[in-house]
């Protein structure tokens, strides 16, 4: 399966791209997309330990199935404010 | 509604006291305040900036927003509470950031600012990207 996730501020500049694709093999849980991130895309290796998966919008919980139709972003450290 | 949350493009218009004081403070059940606003500091680690552009992620960052301020204003017992933030580009000495509360009492309403800030920096997926001067 192939998806595609959103990246943004440091981790966008890191990878010199705002969106990524990545497929996935059986494990489809925001960590294997994290990890998978990683192995694709090592400038942002370092900066992804610190990182959570948002899924359509929310927060994943670590037991989120993901599916093609989701739209997935990470959300590194943010900054706002 | 007792909760405004707004995401807006460019700078937010600066407050000048008293003309922005709200008409809920004059209710007699307002006994608490506050307003908090983020200007662009002028350097970043010692390099001079022309401003910030922020970078927001959308639908997210507004039911983010939002529930922050519900959750806040209810473990604080708040009367109200506006949140506002820049998107995009924000010169140097602008305000990016404006946060109101009120409540009937100090306290509360203190911790309150304090914690906002903080979880907004944890939980709210804005960036602020530097625009250094040249």
């Amino acid at each position: 399966m192939t998806v595609s996730v959103h990246l943004f501020g440091p981790i966008a500049s890191a990878a010199g791209t705002p969106l990524c694709t990545i497929a996935l093999e059986t494990d489809r849980s925001p960590a294997a997309v994290l990890r998978r991130l990683g192995e694709i895309c090592p400038a942002i290796q370092p900066l992804l330990s610190g990182c959570r998966l948002a899924v359509n919008s929310r927060f994943a919980s670590p037991d989120t199935v993901i599916s093609n139709q989701d739209e997935l972003a990470v959300i590194g450290l943010v900054s706002g404010g | 509604m007792n909760i405004h949350v707004q995401l807006v493009e460019g700078p937010l218009v600066r407050s000048t006291a008293p003309d922005v004081c709200p008409p809920e403070t004059r209710t007699g059940v307002v006994g608490a305040w506050l307003c908090f606003e983020g200007i662009v500091r002028a350097l970043e680690d010692g390099r001079p900036l022309q401003g910030l552009d922020y970078q927001v992620y959308e639908p997210m960052a507004t039911r983010q927003l939002t529930e922050l301020a519900q959750a806040i204003r209810d473990s604080h017992n708040l009367l109200h509470i506006r949140a506002r933030h820049s998107r995009g580009f924000v010169p140097v000495g602008e305000c990016s950031f404006r946060l109101e509360v009120l409540a009937e009492h100090r306290k509360p309403a203190l911790r309150a600012m304090d914690e906002f800030i903080d979880r907004m920096k944890q939980d709210v997926p804005i960036w602020k990207l530097p625009v250094w001067k040249t």
